[in-house]
């Protein structure tokens, strides 16, 4: 089987602190992965490894089959934040990265707006939009274009429950239609058992940990059970 | 890099900041001129002359038409090049503070993507920014005085303003360099402002300790050049040493500033 991503023997460090040491990750097309992991667990640092951000020190890295610097094109992410605009509205936000990245096909704008649930204020200036809106937009940016692999790094921070349930939503769906192989780091698992496939628990720049959405069930028997399980098995790996 | 382009441009169309800088800086030209109209009706000669301090041409004064009310406004243009090191950086800022740069990153474009992108912008902002201050100063002089204008002069003022127009891009390129290299904007502000203001000061105040009543380092100061040249009777030579100027001082930040953003760690 083709994997979206590869990472193979992957190590990085800052000023001679290491922040990842010999990490493997694959992703498959409309898998949706989740990387947990407590501050400094090295899940930022592992996604702008994948986007080809920053380089690693040592080991491999695929996206789509090539090096990142020559497919990252087809790599939508969304990190540390909506890189957005507020003195422009929605709708010219994403007219203003469609021209960038070379799609502003009018129609695939509307649709992308309609995904993440924006047509509507596509109108109104980012400015007013409150956070979990400035999220969505966020990810129809990240969107744009033909992207294989969507890459979330706390996509859930300042959200209200109402929008990270919309949010989930609009992952599993962009994961299950349109066959996107998605990644995304939360350190707040009950957020991520509603929307994963897998797991990939990381502490100190280390895996420590990988298992199946199944797989935690089967020694769960609700969310919270499952959620107690995660954290049992990123604890007892010291 | 047209797709930069093409994307540059809705960004700067919708740009309150850019609009805010366009409106301030038409006003200040035309309030500069109001302000100068009517100290002329209440000021008498004695006082200009003394003003002036020795041997003040009065002519100059008595015979002004709108194109020397635009050049005389041009010459007086240290606001013009705050307003631009203002807009230019806090617009660089904000991209960084967003994390823009690392985001169009994140899709493959390389720093001198960006980083040329960055200058395109500059020059549109500097020129669209300058061209408003000409306008307020030209209309509201033709407004306050219009007088006799020939061919000539006509010619004179396109020059100077072609001219002047590549000193202030040039001057957008510092801004920019500085702007995208140093982290924190504040003291990128900060230090556009020292260079504009400063800088200035100090070149005055050397070039008047050793050459007196010559013009020797001003010439060379970018932000001085632009004051001492915006005038209609420019000679060959002076044209030169503006367009010198625009190449030194441009280019040779944009070079800078590159070299320097290719190898510092993607923020």
């Amino acid at each position: 089987m083709d994997f979206l991503v590869e990472v193979k023997n992957v190590t990085k460090a800052y000023k001679n602190v290491s922040v990842l040491n010999d990490v493997n990750l694959k992703l498959s097309a409309g898998e949706v992965l989740g990387l947990v992991g407590g501050n400094g667990a090295g899940k930022t640092t592992l996604i702008r490894l994948i986007t080809g951000m920053t380089k690693q020190d040592s080991g491999e890295i695929k996206l789509l089959g090539d090096s990142p610097a020559n497919t990252a094109i087809h790599a939508g992410s969304l990190i540390e934040g909506p890189c957005v605009y507020g003195y422009m509205t929605a709708y010219d936000n994403l007219r203003y990265y469609g021209s960038l990245f070379g799609y502003c096909d009018k129609d695939r704008l509307k649709e992308l707006l309609n995904i993440v649930g924006l047509w509507e204020e596509r109108n109104k200036k980012v400015r007013h939009f409150s956070t979990g809106m400035k999220q969505r937009l966020g990810i129809a940016i990240a969107l744009l274009g033909e992207i294989r692999v969507l890459l979330l790094d706390e996509p859930y921070n300042g959200l209200d429950a109402d929008g990270v349930s919309e949010l989930e939503g609009l992952i599993r769906e962009i994961a299950d239609k349109e066959k996107v192989g998605v990644i995304i780091t939360s350190h707040i698992i009950s957020e991520l058992l509603k929307v994963c496939d897998r797991y990939m628990l990381m502490k100190a720049g280390t895996v420590v940990s990988e298992f199946t959405h199944e797989e935690v069930y089967e020694h769960a028997g609700d969310a919270a059970e499952a959620e107690a399980y995660i954290i049992s098995r990123l604890g007892g790996a010291d | 890099m047209k797709n930069f382009i093409r994307a540059s441009n809705i960004k700067l169309l919708k740009s309150s900041a850019v609009r805010i800088g366009c409106v301030v800086l038409f006003a200040i030209a035309s309030l500069g001129n109001l302000i100068f109209y009517g100290a002329l009706k209440i000021l008498t000669g004695d006082i200009i002359e003394k003003a002036g301090g020795y041997d003040t041409d009065m002519d100059a004064f008595r015979d002004i038409n709108m194109l020397d009310a635009g050049a005389i406004a041009l010459s007086l243009m240290q606001v013009l090049s705050l307003v631009i090191a203002i807009v230019v950086t806090v617009h660089i800022a904000n991209e960084k503070r967003n994390g823009v740069y690392s985001f169009i990153s994140a899709r493959g474009y390389s720093r001198f993507h960006i980083y040329a992108d960055k200058l395109y912008e500059s020059t549109i902002m500097s020129f669209v920014m300058y061209l408003s201050y000409t306008a307020g100063a030209v209309l509201s002089g033709a407004f306050f005085w219009h007088g006799d204008i020939t061919g000539e002069m006509i010619l004179g003022f396109i020059i100077m303003f072609i001219t002047v127009a590549l000193l202030y891009i040039a001057a957008g390129y510092i801004f920019t360099a500085i702007a995208i290299n140093i982290k924190s904007g504040g003291a990128a502000i900060a230090i556009n402002i020292v260079i504009v203001v400063i800088f200035s000061a100090l070149v005055t105040i050397v070039d008047k300790s050793l050459w007196e009543d010559k013009i020797v380092l001003r010439s060379w100061w970018l932000f001085s050049a632009i004051e001492q040249y915006a005038y209609l009777e420019m000679t060959i030579k002076e044209i030169f040493i503006v367009l010198a100027n625009a190449v030194i001082y441009g280019l040779g930040a944009a070079f800078a500033g590159g070299k320097i953003y290719a190898k510092s760690e993607m923020k």
